[in-house]
């Protein structure tokens, strides 16, 4: 997607000038030309062609034109990053479509500019000192609009990290928060707070500078983000690697041992809530960077070992989402960079648990090898097309997922029997990879299933899920099963699930050997 | 025929007519002053992308609605200002009854 820049200054002051003038002429059209015309049409003078009326709204679809303008900027800032240019106005270089989408977000919520400003209004009465009364009022007018996300926008927009830290365990704050995020249309400075007062953990410093939150206040912080998938996108999107890094290491694990846990749910239901594969892929890119990167503290063996299932869980997630629509005028192409991609997310992971050393005993890595992880890592309703996974249905079975296995059944464990000897007591990172390797590359096949492109090679109609969980998870097992009878697209050459299971194992282990080991 | 005309009323709508004209040629002047000066031409940094492309067409298809409505201002005083000179004439005829 190209890169557009603006200076949003510029731009600002194009708006305010052009649309100060046009209503300036406005002004002047109601207060004088309208009563002239008046007078003149009751004082026995012809029926004027021109009113005032039609000449006020040319002059207003002009105005309406320049208006437009400002939020362009709004939204340059909003979704751009600034350029360096010394001496010049702020340039702001951003990609096309998370400026046209910002300015997409500017423009609904301008059309609910009432509910924005209602919310910004109850935040302005808060002051620089609440007394307890005051938090106690403004909480209870909040509850009322917290599935508002307009409302909810404009309070949390105009509060500061301070107020939403005092506020947070109260009411409905929570969900409030929850309402914002997911509205798109909460401000860069409002989440920048907002993870700010995730930091100001009780125990974390004694500043008395700053209130500060519970660990149960966070952990249901991040819970109900986690329970949103677009409001999760939206935290992750604002989440720098730096800000992951504070959050991850220091006093924050210790005082909150289900921070880490809780923290990469929520990012993982950030990854299945975007429907931006670019996006999907710089929340792995940032929390590689925050912990598995050179200059990253130490995470040892004993810490990484409990997050091990989290962190699968996102990587699969991320690798996945991350990952443009299946092409199926080139299925074998985009196989390739599915393996190439998949290799390339998951390698900072699987280089990080080498260093757990040929030894480790953890039970979850175990059992995750066992195949106890399988039925979260192949759950087929979690790659349905994109405006399933936020349906009821697809969201749902994810969430669940997350949280504990969908039962005992595990359809897939028959095929993998191969990839797992039994009583499997190697536990390393090569079996982590091939566990990661199968699921990632079923996800695939799953991709491909949900949008209508594998078809028998017999000369029935393409399988497709229904959403019925175990029918599905049938389906892909038998698809996977029988590899060869299955074929991707419609061409005269087309490649059949084996090969494209081929060659996305080719290029992921190309790529994984090129960057863990 | 009139039976009755404000030649004063007239008057001074013609002269508001005049400045709806001049105003709305002024507006289309300044709106392409400040995009010149502070948007910058097609090739410049000051904003680019297929944003700014469409901006570019809605602004001519406003300063053409300028043009239109200044043109339109023109023709009602023309008609205003002949409604007017009939009217005169009119009342002079009627004098001389």
């Amino acid at each position: 997607m190209a890169d557009v820049s603006a200076v949003p200054e510029n731009l600002f002051a194009y708006s305010d000038q052009c649309t100060g003038a046009a209503t300036e002429l406005q002004n002047w059209i109601r207060t004088v030309l309208g009563p002239a015309i008046d007078d003149y049409e009751n004082g026995g003078g012809l029926c004027l062609p021109l009113s005032a009326a039609y000449a006020s709204s040319q002059v207003a679809s002009v105005a309406a034109v320049d208006k437009e303008v400002r939020l362009v900027g709004r939204a340059f800032q909003q979704a751009g990053a600034p350029t360096a240019r010394p001496g010049m106005k702020q340039q702001y270089l951003a990609r096309e479509q998370d400026m046209e989408s910002a300015l997409r977000t500017l423009e609904q919520t301008a059309q609910h500019q009432g509910q924005v400003d209602a919310g910004t209004a109850l935040a302005g009465t808060l002051g620089e000192h609440p007394s307890p009364d005051d938090l106690a009022r403004v909480s209870q007018a909040l509850d009322a609009h917290s599935g508002d996300p307009y409302f909810t926008a404009g309070f949390f927009n105009h509060l500061d990290s301070a107020r939403i830290a005092q506020l947070l365990g109260r009411g409905s704050t929570v969900q409030a928060l929850v309402s914002a995020y997911a509205s798109g249309a909460l401000s860069r400075t409002a989440s920048a707070n907002v993870v700010r007062v995730l930091g100001w953990l009780q125990g974390e410093d004694v500043s008395p500078q700053h209130p500060h939150i519970t660990a149960a206040e966070q952990t249901a912080l991040l819970k109900a983000l986690a329970a949103d998938s677009t409001a999760a996108a939206n935290f992750a999107r604002s989440l720098s690697s730096g800000q992951i890094r504070n959050l991850f290491f220091g006093l924050g694990p210790v005082l909150n041992p289900d921070l880490r846990v809780n923290l990469l749910n929520t990012l993982t239901s950030g990854e299945w809530g975007t429907r931006d594969p670019e996006l999907a892929h710089t929340i792995l890119a940032h929390v590689s960077s925050a912990v598995f990167a050179d200059g990253a503290p130490e995470l040892p063996p004993d810490e990484l070992d409990p997050l091990l299932a989290a962190f699968t869980h996102l990587y699969t997630a991320g690798a996945d989402q991350s990952i443009p629509p299946p092409d199926a005028s080139n299925p074998r192409g985009w196989a390739d960079a599915y393996g190439k991609r998949v290799g390339g997310e998951i390698a900072p992971l699987l280089r990080a648990v080498k260093s757990m050393g040929p030894e480790s005993n953890n039970p979850l890595f175990r059992s995750m090898i066992q195949g106890g992880y399988l039925n979260v890592l192949f759950m087929p309703t979690a790659v349905l097309a994109p405006e399933s996974v936020v349906g009821a249905i697809g969201f749902t079975a994810v969430v669940g997922a997350l949280q504990s296995f969908a039962g005992n059944y595990d359809p897939l464990a028959e095929v993998l029997k191969e990839y797992m000897p039994d009583g499997a007591d190697k536990h390393n990172a090569g079996r982590l990879n091939e566990v990661i390797t199968d699921s990632a590359g079923s996800l695939m096949i799953s991709s491909l299933i949900s949008r209508h492109l594998v078809t028998p090679n017999d000369g029935g109609p393409p399988v497709h899920f229904t959403g019925d969980q175990q029918a599905d998870a049938a389906l892909l097992k038998n698809v996977l099963a029988a590899r060869g009878h299955y074929h991707v697209g419609n061409d005269e050459h087309a490649p059949t699930v084996d090969d494209m299971i081929d060659h996305f194992i080719a290029h992921e282990a190309t790529t994984l050997d090129k960057n863990a080991w | 025929m009139v039976s009755s005309y404000d030649f004063e009323a007239a008057d001074w709508l013609s002269r508001q007519l005049v400045n709806l004209e001049e105003k709305a040629k002024w507006l289309a002047w300044y709106r392409g002053q400040r995009q010149h000066g502070l948007l910058g031409g097609e090739k410049s940094d000051d904003w680019t992308g297929p944003r700014r492309k469409k901006f570019d067409g809605d602004f001519d298809a406003a300063q053409r609605t300028l043009a239109q409505l200044a043109a339109a201002a023109e023709q009602a005083r023309k008609a205003v200002d002949a409604a007017t000179a009939n009217a005169h004439v009119a009342a002079q005829a009627k004098r001389h009854h």
